[in-house]
């Protein structure tokens, strides 16, 4: 063999031998370092070296080797990387081949040391990249759940702050309180406007990376979502022993498009899967699925686990910071973030424990339609109410329904809005404002939309529905911290009127009111008096909690017991009873009052007083004038019992007249 | 399920509080009058009754009256549109429990009488040592909802004034009285605070005697009162610091709303005036 080729396989890192039987193998070329680095005492002799004697790797390649060679076959043996150590220690990779070339059999050793190294540390970086990937979004979504708390508790006090000093400037104080008054207003001011900036930062910058990543449309297939994250997360339920799967009855090829933004919505999946996953024993299978249910698809993960813990309740667990008892749940983030994203796309989320065993945790979310995005309405509509489009009435008394979860604004703005002249119900959450709008009729509801038990959202869709085929609807006003132009899109389609962003003034909640559709002019002069004695249906029908078939039932007991309370009252002044004139003049006052006859209840009233204090000579003529206004009550009371329920409505629309003076009465 | 009695001798009224009470789940029973009334609380035992003053028979105060002394006494809510103190007072003096203005609407209604069946039945009486039109002295239970019925007696007594007067007094009344309550008392039914309402030709005073050891001004950093000259906001500075709910403008506002508030040295028992 010519020198260059002796010295070429050294070069190129070949240590090339041939068999000679007995384990010996003679060297054909010169070796390379690494050889000599390894098996430093085999590599000086130049006679045959006893290799199967220097590695058990070796050794039991030789094996395979040596039934290759007697085989005779044409194609090579190879063996797989292996690692030998250096007499220094250091770490060398060795691949073996065995060859039959020209009825020699060849034995090739190579060291692929460079080119290993390389793809170890391309694995490395890989999986670092993995943990880097899953750290950051672990981070995006502190941050979110932070920018949540910024517009939800940082503001919150704000609100607070207006009401309170609105409040005050209204009250009768000294010029310095003035002045510390403005101090405070213009220092509130500031910090509403930093928060404002804050949040604008926030939301831009989401808005940004939702524009890039998909050009604007907001929408993403829940199933894709669903896999990628069951993917991504394959190998963490490997090790675990636990089988994750889409379940059978899931059409595979539909599309399920849905109101929400690719990474996020495979982060709720992610949260739910580990969720699933903590509790599931190994051996047992996790189980992912989507449904439709129209306008909502839904998505849920069950696993195979002890259920839900029976001291919380589902709200509880997705709160923020709670975490399972036993199990290792993290710090109580990761369920939060679901929730607070999937609402935020105008979902729900939930779970329950599944009847045989283990839980389901779902949500569902708007199934998105391609026009959806170019008609949701911009943040700016509630600004635009500063501006000259629509003209300003002044405020009529209202009533209004008030759901805030903090005593606080609650109470502030209760006191504000009566001082204004409304009529206020204050409900603490969600569950009492739903149960005040079904006890009795309201022109404007505020909802808060932050509330336990049932947030503003869900008590305006299920108001929306109660009205179904009624005619009055009620004028909802959400007040919100979220007042991107997403979330002002998303309250209107849950079917608010108008957005009142936190913390809100009372200039703006007096703005929206004076907006308020058939808001008429307010009557500061007594009312002229009307020609017809006694409240309208409208009032007598929420005085009653919206039941027409009690106010049909009361109307017909008056009717009928009338002429005989009539009569009986004229008995008592012919014989000069005058405690049993006032008795019945009593008993009389509490009918005409409930359906709002005050001139008739003045004439009792008078009558009454009458009676106590013995001096009947006025009576007659009291008793006259009572008759009369009695006669216009039940002429008014005999057409609302003989409405159809059809016309029933349309004349209450019609009555809708300018309002009685409703305050005084009151007092 | 609540057994109420709805003594009411106006037809109209008496079906349509039935109609009512009867639809939220309710076993409702009724009486014409204040005799069939007290024939019918001896015969069945009532959580319950809802009392109108004026009836035919026997009047609720007479009613009222005529109960004192049984072992079982219902909680009992009276229902008037009647005005004068002497009702008020009364009614008072016979352990009524609340008042309920007429004509009754539904909304309040339901909230009233839900409020009082779901009390702790623990809670001891409101104690009445003098209950003269000039000198009103209650002994009331550290607890919360007493504030709204004492309010819906108190608020009776003044009905002649003008209702601005009627409503500032009231807001720094209730905002007095929680104190009491939440900070002297706090929120132990057992203790009580001591509230005296007295009535003179040209003023208007409370006096609110809580039984905690009173407080100082250094302590009271956290509410706007207490703020420096030349930094009205440094209590929201202090309440942040003591993770407290934002707020604190309560005893600030009172004093906007009465001529005086004077306090004891212990701070434990403070006097608001409202001159007329």
């Amino acid at each position: 063999m010519p020198d260059v080729l002796q010295e070429f396989p050294m070069e190129m890192g070949f240590a090339l031998f041939e068999y000679c039987g007995d384990g010996n193998f003679l060297p054909i070329a010169q070796l390379p370092d690494w050889f000599s680095e390894i098996w430093a005492g085999a590599g000086n002799a130049s006679g045959p070296i006893p290799l199967s004697q220097q590695s058990p790797f070796l050794e039991n390649f030789l094996l395979e080797a040596e039934e290759f060679w007697n085989s005779h076959a044409s194609a090579a043996c190879q063996s797989e990387t292996w690692i030998e150590k250096s007499v220094s220690g250091r770490e060398i990779p060795v691949q073996a081949k065995a060859l039959f070339l020209g009825g020699k059999r060849i034995l090739v050793l190579f060291s692929p040391d460079s080119q290993f190294r390389e793809q170890v540390r391309i694995l490395q970086t890989a999986r670092n990249a993995l943990l880097d990937h899953e750290r950051l979004a672990r981070e995006i979504q502190k941050k979110e759940i932070l920018l949540h708390c910024i517009v939800h508790d940082l503001s919150q006090p704000l609100s607070v702050m207006h009401v309170a000093m609105d409040s005050l400037s209204q009250e009768s104080i000294s010029e310095r309180s003035k002045q510390f008054l403005t101090l405070g207003k213009h220092a509130s001011d500031q910090q509403e406007t930093m928060i404002r900036q804050i949040l604008q930062a926030f939301s831009d910058d989401l808005r940004a990376s939702l524009d890039a990543g998909t050009e604007g449309n907001s929408s993403s297939d829940l199933l894709e979502c669903a896999r990628k994250s069951m993917i991504s997360l394959g190998l963490t339920f490997d090790a675990k022993g636990v089988r994750v799967a889409v379940s059978p009855s899931v059409d595979l090829k539909a599309k399920w498009p849905v109101v929400a933004e690719d990474s996020r919505l495979q982060r709720i999946f992610s949260n739910l899967l580990e969720n699933a996953l903590r509790y599931t024993p190994a051996g047992r299978r996790v189980t992912i699925g989507v449904e439709d249910e129209g306008d909502f698809l839904k998505a849920y993960v069950d696993d195979e686990g002890p259920g839900l813990p029976q001291d919380l309740r589902p709200e509880q667990i997705f709160g923020l910071f709670m975490k399972g008892k036993q199990g290792g749940g993290k710090a109580g983030l990761g369920l939060y973030f679901c929730r607070i994203t999937v609402e935020r796309w105008g979902g729900s989320i939930g779970c329950v424990t599944l009847p045989v065993k283990g839980s389901r945790f779902w949500f569902r979310l708007p199934r998105s339609a391609d026009n959806m995005a170019t008609h949701a309405p911009n943040a700016r509509d509630a600004s635009d109410l500063t501006g000259t489009k629509r003209k300003p009435i002044p405020i009529r008394p209202l009533r209004i329904l008030l759901a805030d979860d903090q005593e606080d604004i609650r109470t502030l703005t209760a006191y504000q809005l009566k001082r204004s002249g409304h009529k206020v119900v204050v409900a603490r959450d969600g569950i009492h404002a739903l149960k005040a709008f079904h006890s009795a009729s309201f022109d404007v509801a505020l909802l808060d939309q932050e509330m336990p038990g049932m947030t503003g959202d869900e008590v305006a869709r299920a108001i929306r529905t109660a009205e179904q085929g009624k005619k009055k609807r009620v004028f909802l006003v959400a007040s919100t911290g979220n007042t991107t132009s997403e979330d002002a899109g998303r309250l209107k389609q849950a079917g608010f009127d108008e957005v009142l962003g936190k913390p809100f003034r009372l200039e703006d909640l007096n703005l929206i009111l004076s907006y308020f559709p058939g808001a008429e002019p307010a009557v500061k002069t007594p009312a002229p008096p009307s020609p017809q004695e006694g409240a309208t249906l409208a009032e007598l029908t929420a005085r009653v909690g919206g039941d027409e078939k009690l106010l049909k039932r009361m109307i017909h007991t008056f009717l009928r017991d009338i002429p005989k309370r009539v009569t009986g009252i004229a008995s008592v002044i012919r014989r000069k009873d005058p405690e049993a004139l006032a008795s019945l003049a009593h008993a009389l006052k509490g009918s005409v009052s409930i359906f709002g006859a005050e001139t008739a209840r003045k004439r009792c009233q008078e009558l009454q007083e009458l009676g106590r204090s013995g001096e009947l000579s006025a009576a007659v003529e009291i008793f006259g004038a009572l008759k009369e206004e009695i006669a216009k009550l039940q002429a008014n009371l005999r057409g609302y019992a003989n409405q159809t329920p059809a016309r029933l409505k349309s004349s209450h629309a019609k009555r809708q007249g300018p309002p009685r003076n409703r305050g005084k009465r009151r007092r | 399920m609540p057994h109420i009695l709805v003594a009411e001798d106006d037809a109209t009224t008496r079906e349509m509080i039935r109609g009512i009470l009867t639809k939220q789940g309710y076993d409702v029973s009724t009486a014409a009058d204040g005799m069939s009334a007290l024939r019918t609380l001896k015969k069945r035992k009532f959580d319950l009754v809802l009392l109108d003053i004026w009836m035919p028979k026997m009047s609720g105060l007479g009613l009222i009256g005529t109960l004192h002394g049984e072992q079982h006494i219902p909680k009992i809510i009276v229902m008037t549109s009647d005005k004068t103190s002497d009702t008020v007072l009364n009614s008072l003096r016979g352990q009524v429990y609340q008042f309920l203005a007429k004509p009754v609407d539904a909304h309040t209604l339901i909230s009233t009488v839900d409020n009082a069946l779901s009390e702790d039945p623990a809670i001891p009486p409101i104690e009445v040592l003098s209950a003269n039109k000039h000198w009103v002295e209650l002994l009331v239970p550290c607890e919360r909802s007493v504030v709204s019925r004492v309010q819906s007696f108190l608020s009776r007594l003044e009905t002649d004034l003008p209702a601005e007067v009627m409503e500032k007094v009231g807001y720094a009344f209730r905002e007095l009285l929680n104190n009491a309550i939440e900070w002297g008392g706090h929120l132990d039914p057992n203790l009580k605070v001591r509230i005296s309402y007295i009535r003179t030709r040209k003023l208007l005073m409370y006096r609110l005697d809580d039984p905690g050891p009173g407080f100082k001004m250094e302590d009271l950093k956290h509410a706007a009162v207490s703020n420096p000259a030349d930094d009205p906001m440094a209590h929201m500075t202090v309440r942040e610091q003591r993770g407290l709910r934002p707020g604190g403008l309560g005893l600030m506002l009172t004093q906007q709303l009465v001529d005086e508030l004077v306090y004891n040295e212990a701070r434990n028992e403070v006097v608001l005036i409202k001159y007329l």
